[in-house]
């Protein structure tokens, strides 16, 4: 068997498929690729660690016969890496895996294919049909709320709520909280509510990143635990995360007293200045707020203080509230930098909420200053 | 272009004073009933019960009783008759502590506490108050004698480690004055054992080196020390010189008020609390019980400071003495009883891994820093709930103060009301009784 791909589509396909592969595990089959050729098609290629799965078929591949090859995925996209011809071709031998390039040759010595994971097919008919662009700024705008450590309930998850013409996406690590509601082309023709893990999205955002999906539109469909996303020859499919997300409609503000506005690029830049000066364990700036201008400082033990401000638009009393400058930040980075940027409160221990757009909603709890 | 002061190579020495109350523990219960007087007296534990010495009189240490030897055992070297067992009242001591500390004030605005029973005053500035610092230290000797009925040795010298040794000299009940600039030659002949610093691992890793004494470490060029035995090595080699190491001068306030080098204040400190149980157990509810009493102890303790705890860790020692640890991190650091139970109730079980009987539990919070903000809980301070949680930390704080800490535990520790004998004398603090008491608040 000899396969020839396009350089950059291998290393591409190589490098979303190593991103799932499981990094270290008992079954070596999961830290594996497994490269499928077909002399019709040409090259398709799998990864799972049985919370995410891949299965991408590479545009422009070429196989002179059908065969399979099961290798290490960092190791195969170490090698793929050292290509510089515009097109990579490899071969099968005896179970591994033969490259050469330039004046190298190398042999990756593959994988038994006997405990082989089989990934389930797309059903015929998919649960709901969603605009790449629409899914991909959903994920970026929610993924980044998960909670990151272990104990904490559910949240380590996105929400996913699709009910007629309405998309939803929500995130929450107990301090934070990042929604995102928006209108699909079509009504679904199944609504479903599920919770996904960070990584089959983070994978989704980045498989989408790409020029040849600007257009496309994502096939969603749900099969017993996990939910399968479609896009062009891509198939990437997430486990489900058992459990019940916290009932979070209550903790978003539904009206607060104060009301200011601030462009998001001015308040990132006096909140990044401000936070030079604080330190892990004590991971807080001051947000002093006046009319027409917003003062941010911090002050660290054995380190020092800072002061950093920006022009902003309100009109009310004199506020001081404590927040982690990073739940802050995080939110700013999937904001436009020039976009106009809400922030509403009522006092120093209720939930803030941040939004730059109508769909967008960013709930941050205060850090109770002492 | 001005001129920089010419660099001064040998520090002038310091008048140093350090002030160590003898056999602590045991003058303050001598205080309280003079019968002890000329009596072996122990520290730490009645006789039967689990713990260690604290605390030995002279008269017990004539028998080789050392503080840290098991009860048991000192209960074997000491004559049955005489010896007197005593479990320990760590609030008595603590007030004579203070009211020693007081007497100390008086002698110099420059007092620095290193623990309940030792003091090291820096007495610059009071030369005129006094004929000598001999005579300075007789006074101040006479004087805690006459205010607390406690004797105190006191070694003078112008480096701290000097101090320090010379103090263990002039004990029992004396002085020992090293004149300034002869403190490299008053500890030459001693054993490296005895400078400060030198704990058994070092000892041995000097020992192969076949540095023995003091004076053969302060031959050692200061970056052969540094080299071979890292920072530590230059520190000692610095003391046996007869200089302070940068760790044994006080901080002094750099521009702004912030302290520029010398020994800094450690930015994080830990709490701990441990007892061995009255009879060695594999009972989960005994051993997760006595645990969660311990945290809650340590959990009020870092909230009667002000402060909030970053990490937690258990501490389990098995009969055969093995001792195990496990920490684990918050994940916001906190003060509240809720997250310091769960994380002391997910290490145990996991490192308690043997079918071996446990004799001593501990919990320690680490990482321990002066609370300046509180991060908010979306679903637990924006609803009703949690303020009453954290309103029940706090009633519950006020409650133990008023009427002890047995007044009110967790349902979790009650399991142990049945199984471990609670300590109930009028005026102690009320819980379950520790084991050595004496070493713990």
């Amino acid at each position: 068997m000899k396969v020839t791909v396009p350089t950059h589509v291998f290393l591409d396909g190589v490098s979303h498929g190593a991103s799932v592969a499981a990094s270290k595990s008992p079954k070596q089959v999961l830290e594996c690729l497994v490269l499928r050729a077909d002399a019709r098609t040409g090259l398709s290629l799998e990864a799972t660690d049985l919370d995410v799965g891949l299965r991408i078929h590479l545009a422009e591949s070429e196989a002179d016969e059908d065969g399979t090859v099961v290798v290490p995925a960092a190791r195969l996209l170490a090698v793929a890496r050292e290509v510089d011809e515009d097109s990579t071709t490899f071969e099968a031998d005896d179970g591994a895996l033969v490259l050469a390039t330039g004046r190298s040759r190398f042999r990756v010595r593959g994988e038994s294919q006997d405990d082989l994971v089989t990934l389930p097919r797309f059903p015929p008919s998919a649960a709901a049909q969603v605009p790449a662009p629409l899914l991909r700024d959903m994920i970026r705008r929610t993924v980044f709320a998960t909670a990151k450590e272990a104990g904490r309930f559910a949240l380590h998850g996105v929400l996913l709520v699709i009910r007629g013409d309405q998309i939803e996406m929500v995130a929450t690590d107990g301090r934070r909280l990042a929604r995102v509601v928006s209108r699909l082309p079509e009504p679904a023709a199944r609504d479903f509510r599920v919770i996904l893990g960070p990584k089959g999205l983070a994978l989704l955002d980045r498989l989408l990143a790409g020029s040849a999906y600007e257009k496309a539109t994502v096939a969603v469909a749900q099969e017993e635990r996990q939910v399968m996303f479609r896009v062009g020859d891509a198939l990437v499919i997430s486990r489900l995360i058992d459990g019940s997300f916290p009932t979070y409609e209550d903790v978003i503000p539904k009206r607060s007293l104060h009301q200011l506005s601030v462009t998001v690029a001015d308040l990132a830049g006096a909140l990044r200045q401000a936070a030079l000066l604080t330190t892990r364990d004590a991971l807080s700036v001051e947000f002093g707020i006046e009319e027409g201008e917003l003062t941010i400082r911090s002050r660290a033990l054995d380190i020092g203080e800072a002061t950093a401000r920006a022009p902003v638009q309100y009109e009310g009393p004199s506020v001081r509230i404590g927040f982690n400058p990073v739940f802050v930040q995080e939110a700013l980075k999937v904001m436009e930098p020039a976009a106009s940027l809400h922030l509403s409160f009522t006092d120093a221990k209720a939930p803030t909420l941040l939004t730059d757009r109508e769909d967008f909603t960013y709930v941050v709890m205060p850090i109770a200053l002492e | 272009m001005d001129l920089a002061p010419a660099p001064c190579l040998r520090p002038r020495p310091r008048d140093l004073m350090l002030v160590d109350l003898d056999c602590f523990f045991v003058s303050v219960e001598r205080v309280r009933d003079p019968a002890l007087r000329g009596r072996p007296v122990v520290v730490g534990g009645l006789p039967g019960e689990r713990g260690v010495v604290a605390c030995a009189s002279y008269e017990a240490r004539r028998h080789g009783v050392r503080a840290g030897m098991p009860i048991f055992e000192a209960q074997r070297r000491l004559p049955a008759r005489q010896a007197v067992f005593l479990r320990g009242d760590h609030a008595a001591y603590a007030r004579a502590s203070a009211r020693v500390m007081a007497v100390l004030d008086r002698f110099t605005p420059a007092v620095e506490p290193l623990s309940l029973d030792e003091a090291l005053l820096d007495m610059a500035g009071c030369e005129r108050h006094h004929r000598s610092w001999l005579d300075a230290a007789g006074d101040l000797r006479a004087a805690v004698r006459g205010e607390t009925g406690l004797a105190a040795s006191v070694g003078i010298a112008g480096t701290r480690a000097a101090a320090k040794v010379a103090t263990e000299f002039a004990k029992p009940d004396g002085i020992l004055e090293v004149r300034r600039g002869e403190e490299a030659a008053f500890l030459a002949p001693l054993p490296v054992g005895h400078l400060p610093g030198v704990g058994p691992s070092l000892l041995k890793a000097l020992a192969r080196f076949h540095l023995r004494t003091v004076g053969d470490l302060a031959r050692i060029p200061p970056e052969v020390l540094e080299e071979t035995f890292g920072r530590v090595g230059r520190a000692l080699g610095q003391r046996a010189r007869g200089l302070d190491a940068p760790d044994d001068l006080p901080a002094a306030p750099g521009p702004g008020g912030l302290p520029a080098g010398g020994r800094r204040a450690p930015r994080t400190h830990s709490i701990s609390r441990e007892t061995s149980f009255a009879r060695d157990t594999c009972d989960p509810v005994v051993i997760d019980g006595m645990l969660s009493y311990l945290a809650q102890r340590a959990a009020q303790a870092l909230r009667a400071e002000g402060s909030v705890a970053r990490g937690v860790g258990v501490r389990l020692r098995y009969s055969d003495f093995r001792t195990v640890e496990a920490r684990g991190r918050l994940t916001e650091p906190s003060d509240r009883d809720a997250p310091i139970l769960d994380a002391v109730r997910r290490l145990w079980p996991a490192r308690y891994d043997r079918r071996v009987a446990l004799r001593l539990v501990g919990v320690q919070l680490c990482e321990v820093v002066p609370r300046t903000g509180r991060q908010l809980d979306l679903f637990e301070d924006a609803g009703p709930a949690p303020r009453a949680r954290r309103a029940l930390d706090d009633a519950v704080d006020h409650i133990r103060r008023r009427h002890g800490f047995g007044a009110v535990v967790r349902a979790g520790a009650i399991g142990l009301l049945d199984r471990i004998p609670t300590q109930r004398a009028a005026g102690a603090q009320r819980g379950f009784a520790l084991r050595t008491p004496g070493c713990s608040r």
